[in-house]
């Protein structure tokens, strides 16, 4: 990369590199072995766990654990709600975003100085927690899926981000298109959307991200067990030991089968399978996509 | 000099050309409007006695009864302490450390292990605090977690690091950096993508060391993200994250670790304070917007480069 060789550097250069990488090197072993831990022990029976045998492998390879899980009612239903406030709230996410990304990103709007203060200020000065839980128990909201999603139907920040985008493309292609008599959602749809791909694709993620993870609001707004998200789900198991409730353990078949803690950590990645799934997507649209959005701003 | 009466009459003119626009706009007000704006008003109950049963119009004025009980509260005072300190703590060992990381992955020579850091260190990112606690667990429980079954077999007292006072607010700050600093590396690193490798190559001829470029060319280069990153990170100095803390906490450190977020939820949303915990609320909304309003202003006169 650079023109100067290593072997060119001096000897304090020199030192200074090593210890950068062994730097790296601890951190990133330090990252990521919590992860290959948690996996080896979904993969190994309750009792070499309980030994703590179980490293980096697992020990006596077994699948008991994730059958178990897809039998757990409470589980499964976790998943089902998690799917439905990440599609549906992802949709609606992008939607009212570019709805009002559009007309802030256009010269002639009119008002448009009014309203683009009217939406900042939200990210400037936080919406009380308090209040919030109010409007959504007043609204007839709570212990339903919809107060995960209406409550957070754009992130402003996002937002901001796509009507930077829009920013850069030119008022001749949609001037055109509007003496050629197409309307502004045509505009907006067939025109904007497509050109802004790349931003549109970071934003997108970022909001199913958002959705798949949302905790804080399921805590506050979800009160009946077959509503929770499988975040909440997973909360219960951690903190209030609730496995015990979802599926029964047989203490002798303990030693040779999947328990609580191979349970624990099969369903852990379970819920990271998502995530994963899309991570390469992630890190090819996150570094392009936002600096993008954010250096334009 | 156009005269106020064509002025409107311009502004109408533009109006009813672009109105459809100005309704798209409008229609999505309403949302702001609806779980914005309204939030913004019931923040008023702070100055009211709440019940909910009553309702916000016919619960009645108290004035600053709620702030004063707050800030006689010793409760208050543990809360707010354990929230300075731990965010505190964050800001001065967790925000410089991905910019560390970023100069570091910067001097790397080999593309490979440059690329399998930086996925590595940018995945716990993506993961809810509650999967990452439960990675946290499987590392830090006393009987099978793989830290302290190395403390076992080096011949040391497993350590129950959860329960533990002295050890909660190091595993908060910890676990902080662990998964949240590839995120920010990121950003670093594509602003240094920015930066002309011509630069450093004219540097090493005019004969500057590595730490020379170091210092004159790679911090400089990214010294507009890290002013905007710490704008923002100061305008939440007294959010600790609520998800971090409310996985990883219990009774046993609430002395140390119970912070306004997790306090304003066990008071309101549980035990039905709404009155008393806007009023916490509404104050460190403020303290919020006050930090970033003034941070903004600083930083702009001292570096150039600000929010806005």
């Amino acid at each position: 990369m650079r023109k100067l060789k290593f072997k060119n550097y001096k000897l304090s250069e020199k030192l200074f590199i090593f210890f950068i990488y062994i730097f790296l090197l601890l951190f990133g072993v330090i990252c990521i072995f919590p992860f290959f831990n948690v996996l080896a022990k979904s993969l190994s029976p309750e009792f070499y766990i309980q030994q703590g045998r179980v490293w980096l492998w697992p020990i006596r390879f077994t699948l008991n654990a994730y059958v178990k899980i897809s039998q757990a009612m409470g589980i499964v239903s976790g998943f089902k709600n998690s799917s439905f406030v990440a599609i549906v709230g992802t949709s609606i996410n992008l939607i009212m975003s570019f709805l009002i990304a559009y007309p802030l990103s256009r010269k002639r709007l009119p008002l448009r100085k009014t309203f683009i203060t009217i939406v900042v200020f939200t990210m400037l000065f936080p919406t009380g927690i308090i209040p919030l839980y109010l409007l959504v128990k007043n609204l007839g909201l709570i212990n339903s899926l919809w107060a995960l999603i209406w409550p957070y139907a754009i992130t402003t920040f996002n937002m901001i981000i796509i009507k930077n985008y829009f920013q850069t493309i030119p008022d001749s292609l949609e001037e055109s298109a509007l003496i050629d008599g197409a309307g502004e959602l045509t505009i907006l749809f067939r025109i904007f959307v497509p050109l802004s791909k790349p931003v549109i694709s970071a934003i997108g993620l970022f909001y199913l991200i958002f959705n798949w993870n949302i905790f804080m609001p399921a805590v506050f707004f979800l009160t009946h067990p077959s509503k929770y998200t499988i975040q909440v789900v997973l909360r219960d198991i951690l903190t209030q030991h609730m496995l015990e409730d979802q599926l029964p353990f047989d203490q002798a078949s303990l030693m040779t089968l999947a328990g609580p803690e191979a349970i624990q950590a099969a369903i852990t990645i379970v819920a990271m399978i998502p995530i994963m799934a899309i991570y390469p997507i992630i890190q090819k649209y996150f570094t392009s996509g936002i600096m993008i959005g954010s250096i334009k701003g | 000099m156009q005269n106020p009466t064509s002025r409107f009459q311009a502004f109408q003119r533009q109006f009813w050309k672009n109105r459809f626009l100005f309704f798209m706009a409008l229609s999505i007000l309403v949302w702001y409007a609806v779980f914005r704006y309204i939030p913004y008003y019931w923040n008023l109950i702070a100055f009211k006695d709440y019940q909910y049963g009553l309702g916000f119009a016919k619960s009645p004025w108290i004035g600053f009864q709620n702030f004063k009980a707050l800030f006689q509260d010793p409760l208050f005072f543990r809360v707010f302490r354990n929230t300075l300190v731990i965010s505190g703590l964050k800001i001065a060992i967790g925000f410089p450390f991905p910019i560390i990381l970023a100069i570091f992955l910067n001097e790397v020579f080999s593309r490979v292990f440059k690329k399998t850091i930086q996925t590595i260190t940018f995945v716990p990112f993506f993961i809810s605090w509650v999967i990452y606690a439960s990675i946290l667990f499987a590392i830090l429980s006393p009987s099978v977690g793989m830290l302290n079954v190395l403390i076992s077999r080096l011949g040391g007292e497993p350590i129950y690091f959860l329960a533990s006072e002295k050890w909660f607010r190091p595993i908060l700050v910890i676990s902080d950096i662990t998964k949240q600093s590839g995120y920010f590396t990121v950003i670093y690193m594509a602003a240094l993508a920015g930066v002309d490798e011509e630069i450093y190559e004219a540097a090493i001829c005019d004969g500057a060391n590595l730490f020379q470029r170091i210092w004159h060319i790679t911090l400089p280069g990214i010294a507009p993200v890290i002013t905007i990153l710490f704008i923002l990170r100061l305008g939440q100095l007294l959010t600790v994250g609520f998800e971090q803390v409310y996985i990883l906490y219990s009774p046993m450190v609430y002395d140390v670790g119970d912070v306004i977020e997790t306090f304003n939820y066990r008071q309101g949303i549980l035990g039905g304070r709404f009155s008393y915990t806007t009023a916490l609320g509404l104050f460190k909304s403020s303290i919020g917007f006050v930090l970033v309003i003034v941070s903004n202003w600083v930083l702009k006169k001292i570096t150039g480069h600000g929010l806005w």
